[in-house]
């Protein structure tokens, strides 16, 4: 069993990529807006079934098609943001209204794509899929060149992220925007603008992990909508507030736990004993893995 | 004439709390501005600054109206509000915030430098510089949150209750603190203060009673207890 272990954390760390990808995403909106922006999960849907279907039916060479899944896939989650979170937001909607609006957007647009294309897994094999999906053994591990981009786009966007908001005055002046809006506003930030760049960057980041995964996992599927949202959400809040590089980080976490798991017990415990393991840390540790604590329940 | 405010009708949505508000700020004036709870003194602060559309009237900032306009072209002309109750970002540093004060300066050394000046005013926000600021006392926040509008050098600063949660020696304090700067910079000062002390650095008064201006005059007049309290219940117009 011992012997398995290097690939069996590769194989975490690849998983954690993924994970951390889509937690830096949600967390980059959900700290500047503030929203529970569940309508995030459609982005990944919608991205990776427009490349689908400009490059695999219609004919589209792939990386015009790519390029376009993409820039509509951002399109439409800023499209979410003018027409649905900013107009409640100028009403002063309550949180939970906001909540709910978004999970009905999700379900409306999930539907929308599901009649057009079935709601079943379809195979997505790019042209170069087959060269990204063999294996190259490295000493006596075995690596997919897909999962090699995986992970050093993960770490690199961490990285910076981490650096941007810590270490700039624009990524404390984003984070600021997330904290007060108005105060914001006082000191004379361009709240709203903040706002748009910050759903566009978190939704092309999503975009781009929907397309990578996708690719990795040779199909497109209408689940992968919610299976995102969840990671997501539980990086980011495992995280804790405004740790938007720190969601990455506990992307990663959530990855190796999964497939550490599985050496262990059968597959089907993994999901169980990950989330036990989350929400024993969280009950440790209630501000997040890399929290400060300043909220409290209730207040 | 640094502000000059004419006939402003102001409110939230349809609802108006502010019906007629005349009011006038000269250069390098300290004006004070009091009234009972709810009278509309934050209402018309918020207003003029531009986080609230004004319904009707004028708002005119060194002879240009800006009634309306985006509170981030105020601050560029050099225009701060401090808003009520210390807001400070509570997650960010000390050092951090008054960054952010500083949002709109191009250079980071001028960032610098006036940093070391609002240090300079309260030397006990330099001792915490990477304590955050939610874990600050309510009188140590509001040094910080007006230090945070000092941080742009303004030319009008909009006060709201500087001496909320100060201990009575310590608005005696921030009072004499800000007519330093005023008297320094020559930044004029529109300060809406519940306290007897704003009268000692204040030259004009206005009390404010239901959305309107109800009496305007001399600090002198409301030094005197029984003034003070004519003037908070006087009739709308008198
Ligand atoms: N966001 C809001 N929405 C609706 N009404 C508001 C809002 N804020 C204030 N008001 C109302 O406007 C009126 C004036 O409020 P404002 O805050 O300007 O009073 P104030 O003179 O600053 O009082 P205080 O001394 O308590 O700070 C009050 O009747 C208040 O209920
Ligand atoms: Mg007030």
């Amino acid at each position: 069993m011992l012997a398995q272990l290097p690939q069996v954390l590769v194989n975490g760390v690849v998983l954690g990529a993924v994970y951390a990808l889509i937690g830096v995403g949600f967390a980059i909106i959900y700290s500047t807006l503030g929203v529970l922006h569940f309508a995030h999960g459609i982005v990944f849907v919608a991205a990776s079934y427009l490349v689908f279907w400009f490059s695999l039916t219609m004919g589209v060479p792939v990386w015009l098609g790519i390029v376009a899944g993409i820039v509509i896939a951002v399109g439409l989650s800023l499209l979410i943001n003018a027409l649905i979170y900013e107009p409640l937001r100028a009403r002063e909607a309550r949180p939970y209204i906001v909540l709910v609006a978004s999970i009905g957007t999700f379900i409306v647009l999930e539907n929308l794509i599901g009649i057009q294309f079935a709601f079943i897994p379809r195979l997505f094999e790019l042209p170069f899929s087959k060269v990204l999906l063999t294996p190259i053994l490295v000493g006596n591990i075995y690596l997919t060149p897909i999962a090699i981009i995986i992970v050093a786009t993960a770490i690199v966007l961490c990285v910076g992220m981490y650096l941007f908001f810590s270490c700039t005055k624009i990524g404390t002046a984003v984070l600021a925007v997330g904290h007060d809006t108005e105060l914001a506003e006082i000191v004379g930030m361009r709240t709203k603008l903040v706002r748009y760049v910050a759903m566009g960057v978190g939704s092309a980041l999503a975009a781009v992990t929907a397309i990578l995964w996708c690719i990795q996992l040779g199909q497109v599927d209408m689940t992968i909508g919610w299976v995102a949202l969840f990671v997501a959400f539980f990086a980011t809040i495992f995280a804790g507030e405004g740790k938007i590089a720190g969601a990455g980080g506990t992307g990663f976490i959530m990855g190796i736990v999964w497939n550490v798991a599985a050496l262990r017990f059968p597959t089907k415990w993994s999901q169980t004993i990950l989330f036990m393991f989350v929400i024993t840390m969280l009950w440790m540790k209630p501000e997040g893995v890399f929290g400060t604590r300043t909220g409290r329940m209730g207040k | 004439m640094a502000l000059e405010v004419t006939n402003l009708r102001a409110g939230y949505g349809k609802k108006t709390v502010l019906t007629d508000i005349s009011l006038r700020l000269g250069d390098g004036e300290i004006v004070a501005m009091i009234g009972v709870n709810g009278a509309g003194k934050s209402t018309t602060l918020n207003t003029i600054f531009g986080l609230i559309p004004p319904q009707a009237g004028t708002i005119r900032y060194n002879g240009q109206e800006i009634g309306g306009r985006r509170p981030g072209l105020n601050v560029l002309d050099g225009m701060t509000l401090t808003p009520q109750g210390a807001r400070v970002f509570p997650n960010l540093t000390i050092h951090q915030n008054l960054t952010m004060g500083g949002y709109t300066i191009r250079h980071r050394s001028e960032v610098n430098a006036r940093r070391e000046n609002v240090f300079r005013l309260f030397p006990v926000l330099a001792q915490r510089l990477n304590q955050r600021a939610g874990t600050l006392s309510g009188g140590e926040r509001q040094m910080l949150a007006i230090g945070m509008s000092l941080m742009m050098k303004p030319k009008l600063m909009l006060i709201d209750e500087p001496s909320t949660g100060l201990a009575p020696l310590l608005v005696t304090e921030m009072l004499e603190h800000l007519k330093r700067v005023n008297r320094e910079t020559g930044t004029s000062l529109l300060i809406v203060e519940q306290t007897q002390q704003i009268m000692t650095i204040a030259d004009r008064v206005y009390c404010m009673k239901l959305g309107r201006i109800a009496v305007e005059g001399k600090p002198e007049r409301f030094m005197d207890r029984e003034e003070l309290r004519k003037a908070y219940l006087a009739d709308v117009g008198e």
